[in-house]
């Protein structure tokens, strides 16, 4: 299991880049480095909408801090009523082959458990239609990238780049991403399964600035296979909120707020 | 109602097409390349797909349950190995679900031994386990410690994987099938076909050979293709068998270039004409059922056209005019084909009423292919033999007689010392004259032929009582079939299960499942179905599927893995949070067993074996539970097993109505075309006798009702009416002529009694093809519509001139020609 929460708002910032980048890697890898604070904040509210159109919603509070390079994240149920309260907290170590840290709160155990081991990236996130590797930062050598041209995507010139996976297992042969130059984030990928055929479709609207970091209060994900999809809402984003690392604890979990 | 009337009325029709035999022969020819051309548009059906209306409540309710918990089509394959934890074994099991993920069209998931994610409880929390994430292993001791864990799960031993070790399943999810609108624009191949296809493929690209281990495929896309392969060749060798045999009889019974070449050639445009037009129409062909109107509507069009060749042969030896004897042939024979034509039309059409859509189909497109021949043989035949040169009369030489028949019957001829009384002309063939001279013995011993009649169907007809049906899909087809016996194997090893049914608890609030007294009885629900004899065990673990399983399991790994806790939770929180824990595990099953509201759940039992009396009585349990223990919750249940208890009942229901529905159009065809209430029962009367014989036959013989069976008795009747029409209206109308019943009888015994005997070896010899195939019930079909056509013209030549000499049920004799 990957509780990889904090990656949340990076896929809001998949972001960042000189204008004048020419290869699809060089692009990819200013979208990843585009900044977003040492610490964040955001309200999530996440609406799973099924083929015949019945929604379930959670809503949760989530806050993370970048430690050097590792991240440490914090996660709160607040809806559903019978799940509030559940909380998260996961220790992300950037160093390859580390196993990340996760402890669950399950209010109606009164107990906290640690869970180790993996998921894999293929697995959708909470039963959104995001895997855990679309909520990650998946590490750009993973993919080929290529820049197959530029064009204006309502309104908004873009790059238009195709990352291909170099893992033939992978949950996407491959993804097109239309990436705004203005604010280096995506607002448009495409997902093809192994056999190419047509899988996923992300549309991120709703694109700011909020304390001068660029964020996207929208991002709707429909798998056009099963006819599913999630909208994921992200109200009152705060960066740099001036968290210290000692939040990011157990105690905090059991506490079910900071 | 007077023959030598209607008669007349044949005759203009004939005058009419010989006058207009090019515009005729034009218009036959254009239908035939309508037909060719629709050829290429026709489809095999998903036969599955085609048992129930869209309307019935049993359809309307499976829609309900796919819409929910989409498709539940898997592909299966069952691994077999000495120790299928072998390093080679778990290699080619990841190597074949990751060609299937591939190459396999609507591939969603793959749940295999090495594609398992094991939530284990710990001292402190719990570990979510990928036992080969790392690669498969080579040490053994690293080996042993994988299979232990993986053994040590409950959901997983005696379910995914054998306790000894010696089989595990790969299953492929699909996605669910697109609408047939959205797939039709790409392709014309049903969506299951094209999984079938693709799962045949990568098994037969010989990578997967090994003596470590064996693989058996199952699972719905795959078996429903493979039936369509093997019924196509099987389809193909039946039709073309049949096919030869017709040619041979017609060569040995008409032997003319003519006379066989143009049935053959109506033989074939009705097939083309038929099929062809319901390609143009979008009605697709069951693939197992097609060979049934193919070879009925074979053997139909060449009696047909023996009728009508022999009328034409007989006038044109007598007057030598071809245009003539066509003419007259068409007066002759032209209102009783036309009524045999309509009696068989109305009884198969008696399979609408079944209710069962693939009779229906088969019901229609016999019709349609009688129908069909029909209409050709009466114009084609006509037409065809009215071209060439008249010739100088001359009676038929003796010598003509085909050495064939006199040896069929050298054994007969015990019968000819009654000829002796009779002056038959020299010209009369071996068989006319052993026809007219067991006219004779007959009308001898009338009586004592309806007592012998009467004692024989009243001692074999409490066999009907002992008919039973049959939904056993390996005996319907055996095991002599491959694909069919792979099946079995797999249905019978330890691993594998036959039918399932569905069982869907819904309540009205969201969030009620998540009352832990619901779940807890929805539990002692499934605990009973468990114990039910249909179900499925293994070494005593059920295989009833549900969140149940999910939930225990969970519960289990939260607490440390303690076995005191695979239990359901008792409070809702615990409940929903262990299910959200699940989700958040990467668990992607949870809506596969209940619906977004949390208002519906959802459990799967598999069964190793199907019997009718004892499902009915097991659903009943279930809905009884339901009732009393569930309040206020709506239950449904689906899947095959509930389709096959629904069509146990339809065939019995239906096979009664489709008689019963055939023996009315018939009776009341009789009346109308004998003019006379009393004469349409008396034709009734030999009718029955194929019924009887074929209905304590399969009582006796345990020979059971199934989908193909249940259509025999309505079919036979309708074909075998047949005689008794041609043979009663010849014997009206040698009587309008003659006024005396006893000559009527003979004249009618030695003309058309030959044809009888023609058209039945025909009918018999053609449908005898089906007792060749390696299907279990085409070879049954093949020996029931032998005896009762058999049964048929036995009780024809023996019953009906029997009943009409005693009843006179055309007026009294002439007196002029009484003396």
């Amino acid at each position: 299991m990957k509780l990889r929460i904090s990656i949340l708002i990076s896929v809001l910032a998949i972001v960042s880049a000189p204008l004048n980048a020419q290869s699809g890697r060089e692009i990819i890898q200013q979208v990843k480095d585009r900044p977003d604070g040492d610490s964040r904040y955001s309200e999530m509210t996440m609406t799973l909408i099924s083929k015949k159109g019945k929604e379930r919603i959670r809503k949760i509070n989530s806050y993370s801090m970048d430690i050097g390079q590792d991240k440490k994240t914090l996660m709160f149920f607040t809806y559903p009523g019978d799940v509030a309260g559940t909380g998260f907290l996961t220790w992300d170590y950037d160093q390859i082959g580390k196993d990340d840290d996760k402890w669950l709160y399950l209010p109606a155990m009164k107990k906290t458990r640690r869970i180790s081991g993996s998921s894999a990236k293929k697995d959708y996130f909470m039963g959104t239609d995001f895997t855990y590797d679309d909520m990650g930062s998946r590490n750009i050598d993973e993919d080929e990238h290529k820049l197959l041209r530029e064009e204006e995507l309502e309104g908004q010139s873009c790059w238009v780049i195709e990352s291909e996976s170099k893992d033939p297992q992978d949950i996407f042969s491959r993804k097109v991403r239309w990436i705004r130059k203005d604010c280096l984030m995506a607002v448009k990928v495409v997902f093809y399964d192994r056999q190419g055929i047509l899988h996923r479709e992300l549309h991120v609207s709703d694109v700011k600035q909020v304390d001068g970091f660029w964020t996207a209060a929208k991002l709707h994900m429909t798998n056009v296979q099963v006819t599913h999809q999630t909208l994921l809402s992200i109200d009152n984003p705060q960066f740099n909120t001036g968290l210290s690392e000692s939040s990011f604890t157990v105690v905090k979990l059991e506490k079910g707020e900071l | 109602m007077k023959i030598l009337k209607i008669n007349s009325f044949f005759k203009k029709i004939g005058s009419f097409q010989v006058r207009f035999r090019w515009p005729v022969l034009f218009f036959a020819l254009a239908l035939a390349a309508m037909g060719i051309s629709g050829l290429q548009k026709m489809y095999t059906t998903n036969s599955r797909d085609q048992w129930f209306d869209d309307a019935e409540l049993i359809e309307i309710q499976t829609e309900a349950f796919e819409d929910q918990f989409g498709n539940n089509d898997k592909i299966g394959i069952l691994v077999e190995a000495e120790d299928v934890f072998h390093p080679e074994v778990l290699q080619m099991i990841r190597d074949l679900g990751n060609a299937f993920l591939d190459s396999v069209p609507y591939a969603d998931e793959i749940t295999s031994l090495v594609e398992l994610e094991i939530s284990v409880g710990t001292e402190e929390g719990m570990a979510v386990i990928n036992p080969f994430e790392d690669g498969i292993p080579d040490d053994p001791d690293e080996m042993d410690e994988i299979r232990k864990l993986i053994l040590s799960r409950q959901a997983l031993v005696n379910k995914l994987v054998s306790d000894d070790c010696t089989e595990t399943w790969l299953s492929l999810d699909l996605l669910e099938y697109p609408e047939k609108e959205v797939w039709e624009q790409e392709t014309n191949l049903d969506p299951m076909f094209q999984v079938g296809e693709a799962v045949i493929r990568v098994l037969g690209n010989g990578d997967w050979e090994s003596d470590r281990y064996t693989l058996k495929a199952a699972g719905m896309p795959y078996s429903e293709t493979k039936e369509r392969d093997f019924f196509a060749r099987e389809t193909a060798m039946r039709i073309g068998s049949g096919f030869l045999v017709m040619l041979l009889l017609l060569i040995l019974f008409v032997r003319s270039f003519r006379g066989v070449i143009v049935p053959v050639f109506t033989v074939i445009m009705g097939v083309i004409v038929v099929f062809g037009t319901m390609g143009w129409l979008g009605i697709g062909v069951d693939s197992t059922m097609m060979t049934l109107p193919v070879l009925l509507g074979m053997a139909l069009s060449v009696g047909y056209s023996l009728h009508l060749i022999n009328a034409f042969k007989h006038s044109f030896r007598k007057t030598g005019k071809r245009k003539e004897s066509v003419i007259t042939a068409v007066e002759e024979t032209g209102w009783p084909i036309f009524f045999t034509a309509a009696t068989t039309m109305g009884s198969v059409m008696s399979f609408a009423t079944v209710g069962i859509l693939t009779i229906q189909w088969l019901g229609f497109t016999c019709a349609a292919v009688v129908l069909a021949d029909y209409l050709l043989v009466m114009t084609l035949i006509p037409v065809l033999m009215s071209f060439g040169k008249d010739h100088e009369p001359k009676p038929k030489s003796a010598a003509a007689d085909a050495f064939f028949v006199k040896r069929w019957f050298r054994s007969f001829r015990r019968w000819r010392w009654s000829m002796r009384e009779h002056s038959l002309k020299r010209q009369s063939s071996f068989l006319e004259r052993w026809l007219h001279g067991l006219g004779v013995f007959v009308l001898r011993r009338k009586v004592a032929i309806l007592i012998v009649s009467a004692l024989f169907f009243l001692a074999i007809a409490p066999g009907i009582l002992k008919i039973s049906t049959n939904m056993d899909s390996f005996r319907f087809i055996g095991l002599k079939v491959p694909y069919v016996k792979t099946l079995h194997e797999v249905v019978h090893s330890q691993l594998g299960s036959y039918m399932n049914y569905n069982i869907s608890i819904t309540y009205e609030e969201a969030d009620a499942i998540k009352d832990p007294k619901v779940m807890q009885e929805f539990d002692e629900l499934l605990n009973m179905v468990g114990a039910f004899d249909l179900t499925k065990k293994n070494k005593g673990a059920p295989r009833v599927f549900s969140i149940v399983d999910i939930i225990k399991e969970m519960n289990q790994t939260l607490h440390s893995d303690s076995m005191e806790y695979h239990v359901i939770p008792n409070n809702s929180q615990m409940i929903a949070q262990v299910l959200l824990l699940y989700e958040m595990s990467g668990g992607t099953k949870t809506f596969q067993w209940i619906d977004e509201d949390y208002s519906m759940l959802r459990a799967q039992v598999q069964m190793y074996k199907f019997e009718s009396g004892e499902i009915v009585w097991e659903l009943d349990q279930i809905r009884e539970f339901v009732e009393t223990r569930m309040p206020g919750a709506a239950l449904t249940i689906v899947g095959t097993a509930v389709q096959f208890a629904e069509l146990n009942g339809k065939i019995v229901a239906g096979e009664l109505k489709s008689v019963a529905v055939a023996l009315l159009i018939i009776s009341a065809l009789l009346i109308a075309v004998f003019g006379s209430f009393k004469t349409g029962l008396i034709g009734m009367v030999p009718n029955f006798a194929p019924l009887i014989v074929l209905g304590g036959f399969m009582g006796y013989l345990d020979s059971p009702l199934d989908m193909m069976t249940m259509t025999i008795m309505p079919m036979i009747l309708g074909i075998a009416v047949d005689d008794t029409i041609h043979f009663i209206n010849h014997i009206k109308y040698e009587f309008e002529k003659c006024g005396r019943y006893r000559e009527a009888i003979l004249t009618a015994f030695s003309t058309v009694g030959k044809t009888l005997a023609m058209t039945t070896t025909i009918l018999v010899a053609t449908f005898a093809m089906y007792m060749t195939s390696p299907v279990a019930n085409l070879g049954r079909v093949g020996l029931l519509a032998s005896v009762g056509l058999l049964t048929a013209l036995v009780t024809d030549y023996l019953v009906t001139p029997a009943l009409i000499i005693m009843t006179k049920p055309f007026g009294k004799e002439k007196k002029e020609t009484q003396a």
